[in-house]
C-alpha cells in the first residue's frame, strides 16, 4: 500500500473515528523503514513516483508482537477497571 | 481532475520550496496531494485544489523535521550518532579533567623546578659549608677569618 492508500484503509476501516494525519504517517513510514521493518516498490506513474509500502519478515514478527502486546494490555485494562469490551 | 506535467512540476517545486528537501520524502508528498487533489477535489480548480491539498498537509517544514527526526534515531543511524554523542561526552571529559588538574600539574612542575633549578644548585653549597666549617674530629665549628667575618666572631 502506498501513503495515501494508507490513510484511507484506516479512514475505512474505523468509520472515520481514526484519521492519520500525513505528518504523522511519513516519519512514522520512514522510521520504520530505517528500522529495517518495511520495504518499498516504486512505480512510476506519469511523472510521479509512487511508493509501495510492504512488511519485511523481521517487520511481520514485529507487528505480531507489538498485536500480542496490546492485545495483553487490553486484557490488562478490561481486568483492572472491569470494562465491557464490545464492537460497535 | 487529471493533473498534467506542468502542473506536476509546479506542485514538485513548490514542495521543494516549502521545506521539502529528502527526496524520498519529495516524491512521496507529490503523489500524495496529487492523490488528494484528484479524489478529494475533482471538480475545483487546479489552485483552489492545490491551496486545499497544502492545507490538509500542514507545514511541509515540519513534517520533513519529524521525518528527519525519526530517521536519525532510528536503525543504524541511531547507533552511529549514538556512538557519535558517547565520543564527544569522552572527548569532553578528558579535556574537563585536563584542564581541572592542570593548575594542580603546573604547580607540581614548577616545585619540581624550584627544586631542581634553585634548591639542587645550593646543595653543594650547602655541602661545602658543613664540610669546611665543621671540624669532625673535634665536633668544633671552624670560624671564617676576620676579614670575611668583620665582628671577630670565633666560634668554638
Amino acid at each position: 500500500m502506498y501513503g495515501y492508500e494508507i490513510t484511507q484503509a484506516i479512514k475505512e476501516l474505523t468509520k472515520g473515528e481514526i484519521e492519520i494525519t500525513e505528518g504523522s504517517l511519513y516519519p512514522a513510514l520512514h522510521g520504520l523503514l530505517a528500522d529495517k521493518l518495511l520495504k518499498t516498490e516504486s512505480m512510476h506513474i506519469g511523472k510521479r513516483v509512487r511508493k509501495y509500502y510492504t512488511l519485511t519478515k523481521e517487520g511481520k514478527a514485529e507487528t505480531k508482537k507489538k498485536i500480542d502486546e496490546f492485545s495483553d494490555f487490553l486484557i490488562m485494562m478490561k481486568q483492572l477497571l472491569n470494562l465491557k469490551l464490545s464492537a460497535r | 481532475m487529471t493533473l498534467i506535467d506542468s502542473q506536476i512540476d509546479f506542485i514538485l517545486s513548490d514542495i521543494k520550496r516549502r521545506g521539502v528537501v529528502s527526496s524520498a520524502l519529495q516524491e512521496e508528498v507529490l503523489d500524495h496531494i496529487c492523490c488528494l487533489m484528484e479524489e478529494r477535489f475533482p471538480k475545483d480548480d487546479f489552485q483552489t485544489a492545490y491551496q486545499k491539498a497544502l492545507t490538509s498537509l500542514g507545514s511541509l517544514k515540519a513534517l520533513q523535521h519529524r521525518t528527519t527526526d525519526v530517521i536519525l534515531s532510528s536503525g543504524r543511524m541511531a547507533i552511529f550518532f549514538s556512538c557519535l554523542e558517547y565520543c564527544f561526552t569522552f572527548i569532553y571529559l578528558i579535556l574537563g579533567i585536563t584542564f581541572l588538574l592542570l593548575p594542580l600539574f603546573i604547580l607540581i612542575v614548577m616545585s619540581e623546578f624550584l627544586i631542581f633549578a634553585v634548591l639542587f644548585p645550593l646543595m653543594p653549597f650547602g655541602c661545602f659549608m658543613c664540610f669546611t666549617r665543621i671540624n669532625y674530629k673535634k665536633f668544633q665549628l671552624i670560624s671564617f677569618p676576620s676579614k670575611v667575618c668583620p665582628g671577630n666572631l670565633v666560634f668554638h
